[in-house]
């Protein structure tokens, strides 16, 4: 333990000293360009589809002031005049790449750092609902195959190769409705796979018309259920029990007593947040199973870390960390950037860091040290 | 007549003795049959109902994406084993220092997440592109398989590590060492091409279906986030990029609108097949390689 220890904290210290070298280079080098906008004319900026290019618009934006500002005709016309030597600026293509330059700043940091509680806050979040939710899936999975029952296209099979005798109307209707229910069940079961596998900018664009796809929640839920990452750690769960399965001691346990009958686990034990199964020879299995998927985490997280970049940048949510990276990155505001990667570096280190020590304790429990 | 004699049930019948004997236990020929199937049919319906340039962009893509996974898939073999070799020997050769200061490297490579590292990647090839160092399509789908494989083929070299040791603390490896083989040999040859192959194929179907994953996303990210503010410079297209098009947008959001007017599903298999198909194939492809993966370890106890 010591030793992964030592190399964890060497590694932090290394990367971290090359980062903040690198961004504090990058910082100096980028102060000075930002063109200076007036800040009355900052709220006007946002207007996009406004087109001072165009006469019509211009002379409606015109009247707009006016009505708003009725008293104060020599201000709005410096608004206007603002507006449009910001727009020529922005014409420039060197002046436009200056015009998205911009500093580590402390007030920046500090928006910054809250960007980063609130990917902390979501990052967890999502890793303790995977994490529950693969371990619950897999068991159940495992269950099931124990149990004898039948993957759906499996049973369309078995139903469809059984050819009863049909002589009647009455006996083919129910043999063909039974086959449309199982196929039926075995394409709602195809659809949720896909939803599953599907790589989360797919399904928040097909319901974007119809949820409000920038709220936390809607990320939450993306995050567990999108992008494979649930399937695919519950399938490498479930290996594990496959596995343990097979071994020698599971045998000897049901030798000497131990339940091995499925049909007695009930899903309230599976959907326990701390999953016991005692007297039952998948107690042990699943244990074994479970101290095996510890080391899968650190896997997971970093493929979790993907995922909510994913999600963050390719729906554009501004005001998450990521996007902003993003962001930062195409206005080559590099100083950010790296600070932004350190800190997303320090969230998967720390959790190595956790789940070695999670890993460390278990195996002193295994081993009776 | 008697309806069990019917056409349907004779074609059934035809189907049990080809799916039944031999295809559904083979659960990753099953799925390998089945996406090729699929994807032949998806192609099959846009040739008809498709235009033209955008069938053409359809195809280039989907052919650009099945190509750059291919080449990620060769990069990371070579990368994976020439790592391996490479920790062997200084392990082998006791070069404590070495192998630690390797370890570290590959350590903190994972420790990189990996959308990130492409991401920069992707980067610097626009980069490359802008300032005119590189110009075909074939160098950039190089370097962007080049940077894909870089942040995946560590999983190559865990396994490829796993089964050395896993066969070094077998009696056969001592018994090859004292019958004269080098080393060389029993790495490469007798642990992972004879007893290990079937574990890197595995291992490699998964490397596939990773590569499409992040380099559509990645791609799609690219596309949208450049189509902002900055300018973009072109890269090839692919199913990502393809998917941030405007029109594919339009396609997409259009499920949604279905969902609320039941009566306009129909409208999606005709007037919005760019983007619904570019996601279906997306989509479809890495449910079908997770599936020959899964089919292919339990065919092999893996």
């Amino acid at each position: 333990m010591k030793h992964t220890f030592n190399e964890h904290i060497l590694s932090i210290a290394l990367v971290s000293v090359v980062l903040l070298l690198g961004t504090i280079v990058l910082n100096q080098d980028k102060k000075q360009k930002r063109p200076d906008t007036p800040a009355y004319v900052r709220p006007y900026l946002s207007l996009t589809r406004v087109d001072f290019s165009r006469p019509f618009d211009k002379a409606l934006f015109s009247d707009m002031l006016d009505i708003y500002n009725p008293q104060q005709p020599a201000q709005n016309d410096s608004i206007l005049a603002a507006l449009q030597a910001y727009r020529n600026q922005t014409m420039d293509p060197v002046s436009r790449q200056a015009l998205y330059r911009e500093t580590i700043t402390l007030p920046k940091f500090f928006e910054l750092g809250g960007m980063y509680v609130q990917f902390i806050i979501l990052y967890v979040l999502i890793l303790v609902m995977t994490y529950y939710a693969v371990l619950s899936l897999g068991a159940y999975k495992f269950i099931r195959e124990k149990q004898g029952r039948a993957s759906c296209l499996y049973q369309v099979y078995q139903h469809i190769i059984r050819q009863p005798s049909m002589r009647t109307a009455w006996q083919w209707i129910q043999h063909h409705s039974k086959t449309t229910l199982l196929l039926l069940q075995a394409a709602a079961k195809g659809m949720a796979y896909l939803f599953l596998f599907s790589p989360a900018y797919v399904i928040a664009y097909s319901i974007k018309t119809r949820i409000d796809t920038d709220s936390v929640l809607f990320m939450i839920v993306l995050g567990v259920l999108s992008n494979g990452l649930l399937i695919t750690y519950t399938r490498r769960f479930y290996t594990f029990l496959k596995h343990e399965a097979r071994k020698g001691y599971v045998e000897t346990a049901r030798v000497k007593g131990l339940q091995d009958d499925y049909q007695q686990i009930g899903w309230r034990q599976i959907v326990a947040l701390r999953k016991r199964f005692r007297g039952h020879v998948f107690d042990t299995i699943y244990q074994n199973a479970h101290f095996q998927y510890l080391t899968t985490i650190k896997e997971q997280a970093s493929f979790l870390v993907t995922g909510l970049i994913i999600i963050e940048m390719a729906l554009n949510v501004h005001g998450h960390l990521t996007y902003e990276m993003l962001q930062q990155l195409l206005y080559k505001n590099y100083a950010i950037v790296l600070l932004i990667f350190l800190g997303i570096f320090y969230l998967i280190k720390g959790t190595e860091i956790y789940v070695d020590w999670l890993n460390y304790r278990e195996s002193r429990r295994y081993e009776n040290i | 007549m008697k309806i069990s004699d019917s056409i349907y049930l004779r074609g059934i019948n035809r189907i049990k003795s080809f799916w039944g004997h031999t295809l559904y236990p083979q659960k990753d020929k099953l799925w390998l049959v089945i996406w090729i199937t699929g994807i032949l049919l998806l192609i099959w319906w846009n040739a008809i109902f498709l235009n033209r340039p955008a069938f053409k962009r359809l195809l280039t893509g989907f052919g650009n994406t099945l190509f750059i996974a291919s080449l990620v898939i060769v990069f990371t073999l070579i990368l994976s084993w020439i790592m391996t070799w490479f920790l062997y020997v200084l392990r082998h050769q006791k070069k404590r220092w070495g192998f630690m200061s390797v370890t570290f490297v590959l350590n903190l490579i994972r420790s990189v997440p990996q959308i990130v590292g492409i991401l920069f990647a992707y980067v610097a090839v626009q980069g490359m592109l802008y300032r005119g160092m590189i110009s075909s399509d074939v160098n950039i789908f190089v370097l962007t398989a080049l940077a894909i494989s870089l942040f995946i083929f560590l999983e190559v070299v865990d396994l490829m590590q796993e089964r050395i040791r896993y066969f070094q603390n077998l009696d056969f490896y001592n018994a090859m060492r004292v019958c004269g083989f080098t080393d060389w040999r029993i790495i490469n040859f007798h642990i992972l091409w004879k007893n290990s192959r079937i574990h890197i194929l595995n291992k490699v179907i998964s490397v596939f279906g990773m590569a499409v994953f992040l380099q559509c996303s990645v791609d799609f990210i690219i596309s949208v986030g450049l189509s902002t503010q900055v300018s973009a410079v072109n890269l090839p297209t692919t199913l990502g990029s393809l998917l941030a098009n405007i029109d594919s947008k339009q396609d997409i959001l259009a499920i949604g609108y279905s969902l609320s007017h039941p009566g306009y599903i129909s409208n999606l298999f005709f007037k919005h097949l760019q983007g619904l198909s570019t996601a279906f194939i997306l989509v479809f492809t890495l449910l079908s390689v997770f599936k020959i993966s899964n089919g292919f370890a339990d065919r092999y106890r893996l």
